[in-house]
């Protein structure tokens, strides 16, 4: 095995990583609170533009930073500052865009919006030279602590490899502690029936706005950790297509399922998306992209029809201390866990009417 | 108005297009009490019902509730003044379980704050125990103790129904607000939901009622009001507006 494999292997390894991070994201917005996100891919974006743009070295004016690119600011920032600017960065598209589409929107109007907002959004980037250079995009982004480090290269992906795993392992713990609290619940019950949520006393347009903006933040985050590997960042990377990807991913893997979105990343665009790349060469040498997104398509379709949960479904939380029926007759059921539970079967004497007014 | 009235609606109107749903209608509930809102179908009395609970906005006329005005606010804002409503079509959340469902309903959650879960799950940990047991509580009295692991969308329609005005108890209200309870019910259900609401009548919870069935409305409110056409035509003990002409004619001819 030549290290051309190994170079191959580090380089799935950081696309899965990065397709974790943005899946995770994407699935606080579409599973948990069911915001049909078409402009998920923006959000990735502008992370990796932001990262690229506090690393190349300053531009004084148009085409005279780094390699003669023109792009806004330039500043040479230190590990790991470009990544949090780039988390920020996706936070603060998110919120621009939440804006506009969630206190109006629902449903298909809301895809719709988000859709364009993803045209305009690469029309801008494609068009205007001065901000991030245009359709031709950065290159030459450096790569995190790689001055410090200084490894042979192959070392060096492999290093890249390990930092991506930790980063997902944050990214995991951050969206786990929101799906097993009390707003993961709320946000699923918004999912559900907003209009009863909101009968109940929720904010729900500001539960699904904190979703979005999660969503956003890991969306820059994967962004980043991906133009920092591969060192070049322009709006062919991103079409409003790359967002289907990920959304594919999470249909066929589970809504609101952590091992489910594993399960879609390692499917989707890493198994399937890296299978197409062996077939027969066919047509024009776009043949391979195309190909991708048409199974991706198809893999949406086929699992809407027979099997819309997904692979793995989202988990029904059961509670500690449920008990058995017959320990709840008398209609007064002992309390959970709590640390002045009596045993089961013990009698507490707590009577009476249990309504509001007890 | 008096100081002990809870609810005062005073001349509000509603239009749909060209269609008057609601015409100066005003009622009043007060502290303790319960009222039935009756009369045919298209009498305007569910636009009266969303008007309160701010899912709609009146054309004109106020609404204040607790000696606050409420009319036009945004139905969250209403429903954390503790007016809390249940819909005609249930409304439970589907793909939640039936304890969740109660869950939710519990008002100013710790583990709801951006701050709460930064902090972690010590943050709001005893707070969700806390929930449960009380949850529990109420799911034992409406008897959906069994189900609580049950996703709510596997309920019948009539535990449906009671998981509604479960939840709607568990976040606490000051005036509960219910849209034909009883709508789609299987009869044998009916007569479970109509003695958990003869309860929370026994124990002084204020409600405002619609329902077609007028038995349990008899049992269930001190006082009726009947619309019909969008206007307030009777007011008073149910016994009594039924004997009144005009109400027997708006049931003819509606």
């Amino acid at each position: 095995m030549g290290s051309g494999w190994e170079f191959y292997l580090t380089l799935l390894l950081v696309y899965l990583g990065v397709d974790i991070i943005a899946c995770l994201g994407l699935n606080i917005q579409l599973g948990l609170a069911g915001i049909m996100d078409f402009a998920f891919i923006i959000f990735q974006a502008v992370g990796a533009y932001v990262y690229a743009i506090f690393t190349l070295g300053p531009a004084n004016g148009p085409g005279q930073g780094a390699g003669g690119q023109s792009y806004l600011w330039g500043t040479s920032l230190p590990f790991p500052l470009p990544y949090i600017l780039a988390t920020v960065a996706g936070v603060i598209l998110a919120f621009f865009c939440a804006a506009v589409v969630l206190p109006r929107l629902r449903g298909d109007y809301e895809a719709m919006a988000f859709l364009v907002i993803s045209l305009i959004a690469t029309g801008i980037a494609t068009n205007q030279v001065g901000i991030f250079n245009g359709a031709n995009g950065l290159y030459g982004i450096p790569q995190p602590l790689s001055g410090v480090l200084n490894l042979p290269t192959l070392s060096y992906d492999w290093f890249y490899v390990g930092l991506t795993a930790v980063i997902c392992v944050l990214a995991w713990l951050v969206t786990r502690r929101i799906t097993t609290s009390p707003m993961g619940r709320l946000l699923r019950a918004v999912r559900e029936n907003e209009q009863a949520a909101r009968a109940l006393g929720k904010d729900a347009t500001r539960a699904r706005m904190f979703a979005f903006l999660v969503g956003g933040g890991l969306a820059g985050l994967s962004g980043a950790v991906l133009v920092a590997f591969v060192t070049a960042w322009a709006p062919a990377s991103w079409g409003y297509a790359e967002s289907f990807v990920y959304i594919t991913a999470i249909v066929v893997g589970g809504f609101g399922n952590d091992i489910g979105i594993l399960i879609g990343v390692l499917l989707v665009p890493i198994l399937f998306g890296e299978l197409v790349r062996f077939l027969p060469a066919y047509g024009r040498s776009t043949w391979i992209g195309a190909a991708q997104l048409m199974v991706y398509g198809l893999l949406t379709l086929l699992f809407l029809w027979f099997r819309p949960q997904g692979l793995i479904p989202e988990r029904r939380q059961r509670y500690a201390g449920g008990g058995e029926p017959s320990l709840r007759a008398g209609g007064t059921p002992s309390a959970p866990s709590a640390p002045s539970a009596p045993s089961a079967g013990r009698i507490r004497a707590r009577l009476g009417p249990v309504g509001r007014l007890r | 108005m008096t100081g002990d009235a809870l609810l005062v609606v005073s001349h509000i109107s509603r239009s749909f297009g060209g269609v008057q749903a609601v015409a100066d209608a005003s009622m009043t509930i007060s502290r303790g009490e319960s009222l039935g809102l009756i009369g045919p179908n298209g009498a305007g009395k569910s636009t009266v019902l969303g008007m309160v609970a701010g899912a709609l906005v009146p054309d004109s006329g106020s609404i204040r509730f607790d000696g606050e005005e409420i009319a036009g606010m945004p139905s969250h804002k209403v429903g954390s003044r503790g007016l809390i409503r249940t819909f005609q079509i249930s409304s439970e959340f589907p793909r939640l379980t039936v304890l969740q469902n109660l869950l939710v309903a519990l008002p100013g959650q710790r583990g709801e704050q951006v701050w709460g879960l930064i902090r972690g799950r010590g943050a709001w940990q005893a707070e969700e125990e806390r929930a449960i047991a009380r949850a529990r509580e109420l799911l034992a009295r409406f008897r959906l103790a069994e189900m609580e692991s049950e996703y709510a969308g596997n309920l019948s329609g009539g535990q449906r129904r009671l998981l509604e005005v479960a939840r709607a108890l568990m976040a606490g209200p000051k005036l509960l607000l219910l849209d034909e309870p009883t709508a789609g019910v299987h009869p044998k259900m009916v007569g479970e939901l109509r003695e958990q609401l003869r309860t929370l009548r026994e124990e002084g919870l204020p409600m405002l009622m619609i329902e077609h069935e007028l038995g349990i409305v008899e049992e269930v409110c001190q006082r009726v009001v009947v619309m019909a056409r969008g206007h307030v035509i009777a007011e008073g003990g149910l016994a009594e507006v039924r004997a009144l002409p005009e109400v027997k004619e708006a049931y003819v001819a509606g």
